[in-house]
Formats: structure tokens, sequence, C-alpha cells
């Protein structure tokens, strides 16, 4: 089981970026996409989760092209957290979550039910919100804000969940915290995580199958030690590196040496 | 649940307020009544003058005030969510104009006193709102991309300018007779309907009202931005186009029998939010409690405030809304 790209382009309006992309994206683990910015990787994301309809191929999973099924019923399958997810300001932690349930109800009162209660308590829980729960998101820090929208793509009950950017405008501590929550998420709960991430070490670290783009189009995927080599560095990102390898998690991780542009107008003995 | 517990107190401190007001309306006119009075004409004590007077000319209008504060209430609140802007409103999206224009070019072309054929000028109001909303939404729509909420709202100012451009120059070749009812009309007041027109706009504003409300869960969630909306398995278009046809035809009844009265639809729901938050759950009651309060208060306002004679009710919500939404315009700015 995976999901399968097939030929997919993609793009906006006028604009292609991505053309005739094949990929495989394993179940039951965490996927990275990386490249440098405006590469088409959260493009390529929303196309994954059908916020946009790809101008050809198809999106499969399980057997069926995602963009022709009910998108209601599709958000019981998948989750998504946007790059700038937004909200009424003076809506509560608890509600926010609760609207993760959304997909899930029917009928026409639409109560809570007992099991919705479950699952926002749940979320509540894994992602420690416990002394927010009745605060307006306006008020809280950015990563307990982060947290916040992560425990609403939760509370959702999908097998799978989009995270674009997760850690963007975060510290360290707090970028910390959502990837050991995704960690987490995928080791205990068996969710499968697929995310775009700038920080090519914590992609390294916590993901299990890294896709490298560039210019719209994917060059690189596989595991963390395949693709995360001095070639994918130079090659995606015009930089040159060193790779070594963290014996503490047996994951590669890089360290940047210089962009290559410089180092080859040093060669030519070019002032800058 | 912090939240449940203050819709609670809210919920029911409205409804008490309502419930006085009502009293306090109905006891106001030009023909004096005690409480003592009133109470036994409701009883069925009274002469056959009194009930006339309490239940065809007073209480009708207490209703009506009701009916409409709350149905302009809850549409500015729909879409105020859909379009997911604040200042949104029925008047600020032409719909106001649109029926009015409509409702006053029936009344140009039908005999003299035409507007009390009840069920017609709602039908009217109801199509030239429709037809306005249809045409800023057309305006406001590009293929491909997602309805922009401030797009909206600027080519909702720009067609409603654009009507009452319209209306002037119907207005100015009106007779002096045909004039006054459509001027009167036009600023809006709650006066001179009958229980026919509480039946036809009560049961419009009751089912949008419970159709909304069963609604709520849709309704937050296209209060959120839209890739989440969708990754919520919001069907987005379909249901903003749904809302905004409830909305429209709520709205347009309630502007036929009580004239343009704009503002409710803006303050109710902006109160609304901040007593007890944007869940709709919540939300949407508090908002037609708050917009029934408002109006059948602005009217009772109005007919004490320059008493024996009668200031109209457009005029009262005027003066308390056109501060109140230039308040919010600051406040949404900063």
């Amino acid at each position: 089981m995976a999901f399968e790209l097939q030929h997919v382009s993609t793009g906006y309006e006028h604009k292609i970026i991505s053309k005739d992309v094949d990929i495989r994206i394993p179940l039951e683990k965490v996927t990275a996409l990386i490249g440098s910015n405006g590469c088409g990787k959260s493009t390529l994301l929303k196309t994954i989760c059908r916020i946009i309809a790809p101008k050809g191929g198809s999106v499969i999973l399980n057997g069926e092209d995602i963009h022709k099924k009910d998108t209601k019923e599709l958000a019981k399958q998948l989750a998504i957290l946007p790059q700038n997810p937004m909200a009424p300001g003076s809506l509560t932690v608890r509600d926010l979550i609760s609207y993760g349930r959304a997909p899930h109800k029917s009928g026409i009162l639409q109560r809570e039910s007992q099991r919705d209660r479950e699952l926002i308590d749940w979320a509540i829980d894994v992602t420690d919100l416990h002394n927010f729960a009745h605060i307006p998101i306006q008020n809280l820090s950015g990563g307990q804000r982060q947290r916040a929208w992560i425990a609403m793509a939760i509370a959702q009950d999908t097998d799978i969940l989009f995270l674009d950017e997760p850690t963007s405008y975060l510290d360290i501590s707090h970028q910390m915290d959502v990837l050991e929550l995704v960690e987490r998420l995928n080791q205990e709960y068996k969710k499968t995580v697929i995310m775009v991430i700038h920080e090519l070490n914590q992609a390294a670290r916590y993901a299990d199958h890294i896709i490298a783009m560039k210019d719209g189009d994917v060059h690189f995927q596989g595991t963390p030690h395949e693709v995360l080599t001095e070639e994918m560095l130079s090659k995606i990102f015009g930089v040159d590196s060193i790779i070594l390898n963290d014996p503490r998690t047996n994951r590669p991780y890089c360290i940047a040496y210089t962009h290559a542009s410089v180092e080859k107008a040093k060669q030519a003995g070019g002032a800058l | 649940m912090h939240q449940g517990r203050r819709f609670t107190l809210w919920a029911i401190g409205l409804l008490i307020a309502l419930a006085v007001m009502f009293v306090i309306h109905l006891g106001t006119g030009f023909s004096e009544f005690s409480y003592m009075d009133l109470v036994r004409i409701i009883a069925g004590y009274g002469t056959e003058w009194q009930e006339r007077i309490v239940f065809d000319f007073r209480m009708v209008r207490s209703v009506l005030a009701i009916c409409i504060g709350a149905g302009l209430a809850l549409s500015g609140a729909i879409f105020q969510t859909i379009t997911r802007n604040e200042l949104a409103s029925p008047s600020v999206l032409g719909v106001n104009a649109g029926a009015g224009v409509a409702v006053m070019l029936y009344i140009y072309f039908e005999p003299a006193n035409a507007i009390t054929t009840i069920w017609k000028a709602p039908l009217f109001a109801i199509i030239g709102g429709g037809l306005a909303a249809l045409i800023i939404f057309r305006m406001s729509y590009r293929k491909g991309r997602s309805l922009s909420p401030m797009t909206l709202i600027l080519n909702g100012i720009a067609v409603s300018t654009g009507i009452h451009a319209v209306q002037m120059v119907t207005m100015v070749t009106l007779s002096p007779d045909k004039f006054n009812q459509i001027n009167t009309w036009l600023i809006g007041t709650i006066f001179g309907n009958s229980w026919n027109h509480v039946m036809v706009l009560a049961p419009i504003v009751a089912i949008g009202a419970i159709a909304l409300y069963c609604y709520s869960t849709k309704l937050n969630v296209l209060n959120l931005n839209e890739e989440t909306a969708i990754g919520l398995g919001a069907r987005i278009t379909k249901e903003r186009v749904t809302f905004l046809c409830i909305a429209v035809v709520v709205a347009a009844s309630c502007v036929a029998v009580g004239g343009s009265i704009g503002f409710i639809g803006l303050i109710a729901p902006h109160i609304a939010r901040r007593l007890v938050g944007v869940n709709h759950r919540y939300y949407l009651p508090v908002t037609l409690l708050l917009g029934a309060l408002l109006l059948l208060s602005a009217d009772w306002l109005g007919q004490v405030i320059i008493a024996p004679d009668e200031m109209l009710v457009g005029i009262i919500v005027a003066l308390v809304g056109a501060p109140y939404f230039l308040y919010v315009l600051a406040r949404t700015r900063g």
C-alpha cells in the first residue's frame, strides 16, 4: 500500500510548475519533501492532498484516484495542516480542535458524540494543551498555536497527515517539540506523515523517506542515507557540504560548507 | 465547558430582556394603557376597540420587529462567515439595495397602495436582492480561483451605489403620494403591517434559522481559511452558494416588510461574537436574539423619543449603527 503519483502535472492557472511527476510515498512512514524555495514542493503537497487538482495524471491511494473521490469521505482518510492556517482569533483551543471532527458528523443536530469527545481529549493530551483548552487562540504563542492546529488535524482521526512546513516560524525547541510529536504519531499510532520541511538535518533525523525537488522535478527519493548526499546538496541547493553520520540516531547529517558559486569564484581567482 | 456556560447565561439573559422589551413595546403607543389593562386585554377581557389596538396594531408590530431584527441579524452573521469579513452584511453586499429597488419599481408600476399586497413585495424583494447578490458574485468570480472576500465587498459597495442612483432617478419622477410611501419604506418602518405580513415573514425567518443552526458545523469550517476547510471535507463553493441563498432570501424578505433597515445585520453578529465567541452553535442563537432585541428596542425608542410624533425605526438604527460601523472599521484596520 502506498500513495502513488502517476505522471502528475500540476501548477496554478496558466503556470505549470511540475510536469510528469512519478513518485511513491510509503504508508505508515514519515516522508519529507525537501528542496529550495519556490521549487514546487508545497504545490506538489497540495496536489497530493487534493487542495489543487492536477493538470494531468493521477494521485492514487489504495487503488483509487483521490481527485475523483468525495471530498468529505477523503477528509476521514487525510488530514491537512496548511502552511498558514487561519481561524478567527477569538476561537478557543478546544473549539478549534473540535472542528477536526467535522468530517465525521452526520445527521441534523450534530451534537458532540462520545467518540468525538474522546478524540478531542486525546488530541489535547498528545499535544499537551490541557492548560490552554479554553483560551482564545490569539492569546497563544507561535509554538502553542502550531500545536493547537496539529491537535485539530489529529482529532480528525485520519491515517494520513499532511503538514506543510510545520516548523516554520518556530524556535529550535518548539521545532523539536513538533517533530517529536510527528515521530510519536507515526510510531505509536502508525500514522503516515507527509511533510514539507526546510531544515535538512531534521528531515534526515525524523523522516524515513525523503523526496528532493528542484524546479518542479523530483530528482532524488529514498531513505535519508540514499538522499542526503553531497551530490544531492550540490545539485539541488548548489551547496558544497560534508555529510556525516550521527552515531546516536544512525542518521546522516550535513554541514554546509560554502555555496558552490562562491567556491567557483574563488577558484577562478575572482574577488567578491 | 466555559463557553457552553457563558452561552447559556447570555441566552437566558437575552430571552428575559426580549420578553421585557416585548411587554414595554406592547404598552407603548398613542392610547395609554396601564400594564394591568394590558394583561386584561391580552386575556380577552378588553373592549373590541382595545383588542384591535393591542393585537392588530401593536402586537403585529412587536412580532414583526422581532422577526425582522432576527432575520437581518442572522443573514448578517452568515454573510460575515462566508466572506470571513466582519464588515459584511446584507446592506454592504447590495441585498438591501437590490431588494429595495425591486420593490420600488414594483410600486412604481402598480396602482397606488399596491405595497399592501402581502406576498408580492417579498417576492420582488427576493428576486431583486438575489439578482444584486448574483451580479456581485459574478463580478467577484475569477475562473479557477476562489472567491475573494475583499473583492466581494468592494463590488457590493459599487453595485449598491449604482442601484441607489437608479433609485434616485426613479424617485424624482414619482407622484408626491407614492414618493412618501416609498421614502418611508426605504428608510425603514415596521408600522402599518398586518398579521398577514407575519404569516409570510415568520416562517421564512424560522425555517432559515433552523436550517442554519443545523449546519453550524459546516459554517464553523467555512470560517477557517480555504485550504484548512477543504482538508476538513468542505465542498467550499457549493456550501457558500447554499448559505448565501438562504441569507439572501431571509434578508430580502425582511427588507420587503420592514424596508431598508441597515446595520442590524452588522451590529448584532458583532456583539454576539464578543459575548460568546465564533462557534456557530453558540453564536447563531445569540445573534438572532440580539437582532430581535435591538430592533424591538429601536422601534420602541422611535415611538417615545419625540412623542407624540414618531421617528422611523430606520433612522434610529442608522443613528446607532453608523458610529458602530465606523468603530468596527477602525478596529479592523488597527
